[in-house]
């Protein structure tokens, strides 16, 4: 489900080049961003409003694809990993982009020679700082409105597909601190084509639908027993101090360590077995290998469940 | 994995019996198969009824 009754608009700002705002926004009201002028990068921050040491983590998001679309999740940092907001709304002139972190000035003294650019780094840690966070807090950035694509290098910049009037909506699944920026590289880089524009700002409250909706959506994407949060931690206390020293008497508790391994016995017939072994060398070098990773093709094949893409490297080569 | 190719190796008689180590989280796997009723009880069993469906639904695919 990707659409809800919208509540009345509770708030309405418009961010001017090169500003960002932290907003609190609540479970089940929904943060609109919209393009002014168009063809302007948004670089967006998330956190736990009641915790902020849980932060939206882009490397998670990234795993369930390079471009988030409508339908998918701002998850947050393991060992959370919780489904902070969710796309509700996304135009195709949106394209979005999990690969170019935040600029940050240093990028503009290496690049250009100019020590003191507008960037995203320093714009969201201003943003933050109305609610007590520090530069470090920052994190990587959901970037919307920021065409990139990918090679065999790496990821590339191509020019801003974003139109005057686009929104995107995100709906809040718990309450979050949300930080829309407008993206400092903007003027010298194609990620908003050499010119910085307004964006728009919105947060609709909760109606009975979207808080429904943000309900179900946190039922259905929150009930791991593997979903820790700062209660299940063993150490729960934040460090004040920056200088790391070791912990008297510690003993870390990896889990299921140390690997216990059990010889089991397979019988082939002999007709099965000599099939088996047409898959030396691609499934594995010995008996061992092959039997096993064939049986982990099988399982991947047939009883994984949703969520990590798994393509069959056999079958790949066949 | 050996730095030998498969087809530089000698032949040599083969076993039918295959000594397969799974560690415990593996074994989670076999547990689940082994609830499911369809492909045995013991341990090796469900490996061997495993791989030999997989090779099935190999065939299949190849003929399809």
């Amino acid at each position: 489900m990707t659409t809800a009754t919208l509540g009345s608009c509770r708030l309405d700002l418009t961010l001017q080049p090169v500003s960002g705002k932290a907003l609190p926004v609540h479970k089940g009201e929904v943060l609109r961003v919209t393009q002014v002028e168009g063809e302007q990068c948004v670089d967006f921050n998330c956190f736990n409003l009641h915790d902020y040491k849980e932060y939206m983590s882009v490397g998670h998001m990234r795993r369930e694809g390079f471009h988030t679309r409508q339908g998918q999740y701002i998850w947050s940092n393991p060992p959370r990993y919780r489904p902070m907001m969710k796309v509700l709304h996304m135009p195709p002139t949106c394209v979005t982009d999990l690969q170019g972190a935040r600029c940050s000035a240093v990028l503009f003294e290496v690049h250009f020679g100019i020590d003191d650019h507008p960037n995203c780094q320093d714009t969201l840690a201003e943003a933050i700082g109305e609610y007590g966070l520090t530069p470090d807090d920052t994190h990587d950035s959901f970037n919307m409105w920021m065409n990139t694509e990918i090679d065999h290098v790496g990821y590339y910049t191509t020019w801003n597909t974003g139109r005057a009037g686009d929104h995107v909506d995100l709906i809040a699944l718990m309450d979050v601190l949300a930080v829309p920026a407008i993206c400092g590289s903007g003027n010298l880089w194609a990620t908003s084509n050499f010119s910085y524009k307004p964006i728009r700002i919105q947060v609709f409250a909760a109606s009975p639908e979207s808080a429904a909706l943000a309900e179900e959506e946190w039922r259905a994407q929150c009930s791991l027993k593997t979903q820790r949060t700062l209660k299940d931690f063993r150490n729960q206390s934040i460090l004040t101090e920056p200088e790391l020293r070791p912990v008297p008497g510690y003993q870390p508790q990896f889990p299921n360590y140390p690997i216990e391994w059990k010889e089991i016995e397979v019988a082939f017939r002999s007709e099965d077995f000599r099939k088996i072994m047409l898959y030396r060398g691609t499934a594995g070098d010995t008996d061992e290998e092959v039997v096993r990773t064939l049986f982990f093709y099988w399982y991947l094949d047939n009883r994984k469940m949703h969520g990590l893409r798994w393509y069959n490297p056999a079958q790949a080569h066949a | 994995m050996s730095q030998q190719y498969p087809n530089e190796r000698p032949m040599e008689a083969r076993s039918a019996k295959v000594v397969v180590r799974f560690d415990q989280q593996q074994r989670k796997l076999l547990e689940f198969l082994r609830a499911e009723g369809t492909f045995g009880k013991e341990d090796g069993e469900i490996i061997r009824n495993v791989v030999l469906d997989y090779l099935k639904q190999e065939e299949k695919r190849r003929k399809a």
